[in-house]
């Protein structure tokens, strides 16, 4: 059993709940319902206000040797937040404060249950910029770093990963750790934070991160270019990387699906031509600048047969855009058995169109798609229909096993989680896993930390 | 004494080397005069082919327990590459082919022996850009990720953990295993790759890297801009980076260093006027574009009390003043007895060289410095007659001290090596050591790779 009067000494009974119908929403995540897993029947969800009190619900864990599920905003696509055995879930919703924007430094030092939305927020107030921008703005900074988050705007500096200089940390053990800091260079010892990057909550909960920020572009600039067929638009992408300009982001969607997204929030798709379209975001060191590079994409795509290109300046046209094509996911939600998340060599991506092509034709649905395609990561959308014929499972796999036989991998950006252990096998040998076991017996000896998630 | 015959078997009697007076190059490597290491007595130099060959050496080393030293060019500064125990020297340097460079997702898959010179001119040849240059054009790729190279180019895009996307490793138990690829998101498990980085050849021994290449961009222009005083220049830093200008690199230098170093090199150092320096190298979408940013550059700057901007546009110009800054360190080599790599966030900079001319008066010694400014990552230079009297550890120590009390850390990119370890406690804690250290076991249980460097 769950020692809840231990917990509620630590972290005030107000701040304990037990009763199952307040805890619904802490229990599920994003996940498709025909993906997601259930959450166990006794499971006491705690909100700590420091590390300190993490510190201590942890000692408490090991002692009883109760699973403890760390949870941000529940934003996760894996159920990597699911708490599927009966256990503690830690909320991290009172870490919420914004520490510092060091405008001398270009950091940003936030607790880790600061939201995206606040974050970009406290940023902008400061006349700086956060690049990455990796969808729903619910999301949490812990979870974002556990999670290695990427999203649409890492073409040109890169995934959450690169923007991250320090940590704190409770460790499955209960110590307190900080690593690194709010340095660019740092080479002592072995990388521990690195190891934290994209550890999905097994090897301890981040507390507090420092990140990197830049300066606000003075010109940015958002061009939608409209393709009559998607391979045009696709085979157009490694065009664009290779033309020396290089975009915060290359997105690609299908024209139904983000006039889906628009619809779903009300708003209208600026463009009506084509069947597929490119996003390019454009930022540069002045107004000029952007106009060249705007310029150049603009000939790029012409080249590959675009039959439109619209540019958007004013920020609030190129905020909508960016929103509509953020919350395509929760447009397509409902239609939809189960997303995946595969990512492969860029220049590969018209090869892994074309493989989504005859794997649709082959099960006879369609598989409507968008991608991060300057980063080769496709989010191909399966349609209910194939649970009801019972075949969701076979088109998952040949989608991944094409992936594959590209050089990818079966998450680029959205993780392992709880669902995605079954598909390791596609491409981890027995010794990384075995090595990977071993980090997480290491960092906890007792496997309370987020079991089941992340590794086999 | 061990089993020569047995590795005679595995790489050919040709290429193993026994006798002390064909290896001595192979026992040493670039650290400062100061430190260095007295290499072991018995030890035998072998030089494979290939991964196979490493992995059987290694099957051999563990059957054994024979200490071996992964040894790339031998540029390091911390005598990571010093074999002090009897054993097995591995050097990488057959591992020699740039295997492909990919136009199409701007990359270069090459093998670990092959030098950043070779690197340079195959990227170059393809018309592409492989931004970072962590000095020596002789260090060797695999050293190069496995020490996570910094150096002056770092600014724009980071240093070398950026760009690396794929590794295939020998494990210390022998096991060849790949991770990552030509991907440029990847969140598939912990990420072992990340852990590699960084780790000084004690958790394998990389024989092959996929590193992420930009197309050229136009530029690069390299700005002399002199200041009259230290702290005006140290303050535009930032200044420079707020305003959306972000060069490939700003280095800080005190002039009499760099007229010092173009005497002993027979040349002249192009700027006449200030006390001190900035360094500033610019690149951009099109030529406008720089000239634009050179302009703001120059503008901040005078801003902030710079006295002469030199612009120089010109290959041989620009050349001419990264050779005298790069090649700083050989005009003292004489009288040097070791550098220090301390990184402190970028706006403490000022702040620490105070400390560093404070203790330098105090000690009654001189202790010139160069600085990446951007990255906030210096070099002061600790004097062999220092050593003499005894005190190179005192000041050395206090140093660090208030590096660590600013944020920082005692390693920004040489790392920890053999010559560092003493000190490591000082930013690392108990616990952080302990997970080190099991790391360390869990990768390499019999210790046998390049035992005694980076953690202890």
């Amino acid at each position: 059993m769950i020692d809840v009067d231990g917990l509620k000494a630590i972290v005030g009974s107000d701040w304990v709940l037990t009763e199952r119908q307040q805890m619904r929403t802490y229990l599920y995540d994003e996940t498709t319902p025909d993906q997601r897993l259930e959450p166990a029947e006794h499971v006491v969800v705690v909100k700590p206000a420091t590390a300190e009190e993490i510190s201590r619900i942890l000692k408490l864990a090991n002692r009883d040797k109760t699973p403890v599920y760390p949870r941000g905003a529940g934003t996760g696509l894996v159920c990597g937040a699911v708490p599927t055995q009966d256990g503690i879930v830690i909320s991290m919703e009172r870490f919420d404060k914004v520490e510092e924007v060091d405008k001398e430094n270009l950091m940003i030092v936030a607790e880790a249950g600061v939201t995206l939305a606040q974050l970009l927020e406290a940023v902008d107030e400061a006349d700086l910029l956060f690049p990455p921008h990796p969808g729903d703005e619910g999301a949490q900074v812990g979870g974002m770093i556990a999670a290695n988050a990427g999203g649409s705007r890492a073409v040109k500096y890169g995934v959450v990963r690169q923007y991250v200089k320090g940590l704190e940390v409770v460790l499955p053990t209960g110590e307190i750790t900080v690593m690194g800091g709010k340095l660019l260079k740092n080479n002592t010892g072995l990388d521990l934070m690195q190891l934290m990057i994209d550890s999905e909550g097994i090897l301890g909960i981040i507390t507090k991160a420092t990140m990197r920020l830049y300066p606000k572009f003075a010109g940015t600039a958002t061009l939608v270019v409209s393709f009559e067929d998607r391979h045009q638009a696709i085979n157009t992408v490694p065009k664009i990387l290779q033309s020396g300009v290089i975009p915060m982001a290359i997105e690609y969607v299908d024209h139904d699906v983000i006039t889906m997204s628009a619809e779903h929030l009300g708003l209208k798709w600026p463009a009506d031509k084509g069947t597929a379209h490119l996003i390019l975001i454009l930022a540069g060191a002045n107004e000029d600048d952007v106009y060249f590079q705007a310029e150049t994409m603009s000939e790029v795509c012409q080249k590959g047969g675009a039959v439109d290109v619209l540019i958007a300046e004013r920020a609030q046209e190129q905020a909508d855009i960016l929103k509509i094509r953020s919350e395509i996911y929760s447009a397509m939600k409902p239609i939809i058995a189960g997303d995946s998340d595969i990512t492969i060599p860029p220049a590969s991506l018209g090869k892994m169109l074309d493989a989504l092509d005859d794997i649709a034709k082959k099960y006879d649905t369609k598989i409507a798609t968008i991608a991060h395609a300057g980063d080769g990561n496709f989010h191909p959308y399966l349609l209910k229909e194939l649970v009801q014929r019972g075949t969701v499972e076979a088109v998952k796999e040949e989608i991944y096993k094409a992936a594959v036989g590209l050089g990818g991998v079966v998450t680029g950006e959205h993780g392992v989680g709880k669902i995605r252990l079954k598909y390791l096998e596609y491409l981890m040998d027995p010794k990384q896993e075995e090595l990977m076991r071993g980090i997480k017996q290491l960092f906890d000896p007792n496997n309370i930390l987020n079991p089941g998630t992340a590794i086999r | 004494m061990f089993d020569v015959e047995k590795l005679k078997s595995i790489v050919g009697a040709d290429w193993v080397v026994t006798e002390r007076d064909q290896m001595e190059s192979y026992l040493i490597d670039e650290t400062y005069t100061g430190l260095v290491m007295t290499p072991a007595d018995n030890v035998v130099v072998v030089k494979p082919a290939d991964a196979a060959e490493i992995s059987r050496i290694l099957q051999f080393a563990n059957d054994y327990a024979i200490p071996v030293y992964p040894r790339g060019g031998g540029t390091g500064v911390c005598a990571g590459a010093i074999p002090t125990m009897d054993g097995i020297v591995i050097s990488l340097e057959r591992l020699d082919k740039v295997i492909e460079v990919d136009k199409e997702n701007l990359m270069v898959v090459a093998e670990a022996g092959v030098t950043l010179a070779q690197l340079l001119q195959a990227v170059e040849a393809q018309d592409l850009l492989f931004p970072p240059h962590p000095g020596d054009e002789g260090a060797q790729l695999g050293g190069l990720v496995a020490c996570n190279a910094g150096g002056t180019r770092a600014v724009k895009y980071g240093v070398v953990r950026n760009y690396v996307k794929g590794l295939q490793v020998v494990l210390p138990t022998g096991e060849i295993v790949e991770m990552g690829g030509k991907l440029l998101k990847n969140n598939t498990g912990l990420d072992l790759m990340h852990l590699m980085i960084d780790s000084e050849g004690i958790l394998g021994i990389i024989t092959q890297v996929i590193l992420r290449l930009y197309p050229k961009f136009a530029g690069p222009a390299t700005l002399v801009v002199s200041f009259d005083d230290r702290w005006s220049a140290i303050r535009a830093v930032p200044k420079i980076l707020q305003a959306g200008v972000i060069p490939m690199a700003i280095e800080y230098v005190d002039r009499d260093l760099m007229e010092d170093t173009a005497r002993y090199l027979g040349t002249n150092w192009p700027a006449t006027v200030g006390k001190c320096h900035l360094i500033v190298i610019i690149t951009g979408t099109n030529e406008d574009d720089v000239y634009e940013q050179c302009q703001q550059v120059s503008d901040i700057c005078e801003a902030n009390g710079s006295v002469g901007t030199l612009i120089a546009e010109s290959r041989e110009e620009q050349a001419h003043i990264l050779h005298i800054r790069s090649e700083e360190s050989m005009t003292y080599k004489a009288d040097l007895s070791e550098i220090l790599d301390v990184t402190v966030p970028p706006a403490a900079v000022g702040e620490m060289m105070d400390e560093v001319d404070k203790l330098a008066a105090e000690y009654k010694t001189r202790i010139p410095m160069v600085a990446h400014a951007g990255d906030g990552n210096f070099h002061p230079h600790l004097m062999l007659e220092l050593k003499q009297r005894g005190l190179s550890t005192e000041v050395k120590r206090k140093l660090y001290a208030k590096a660590i009390a600013l944020g920082g850390v005692i390693s920004g990119e040489h790392g920890i090596g053999k010559t560092r370890l003493g000190e490591l406690d000082m930013c690392i804690d108990p616990k952080s050591l302990e997970l080190m250290r099991g790391l360390k076991r869990l990768f390499d249980p019999n210790g046998i790779l390049s035992p005694g460097s980076a953690i202890n």
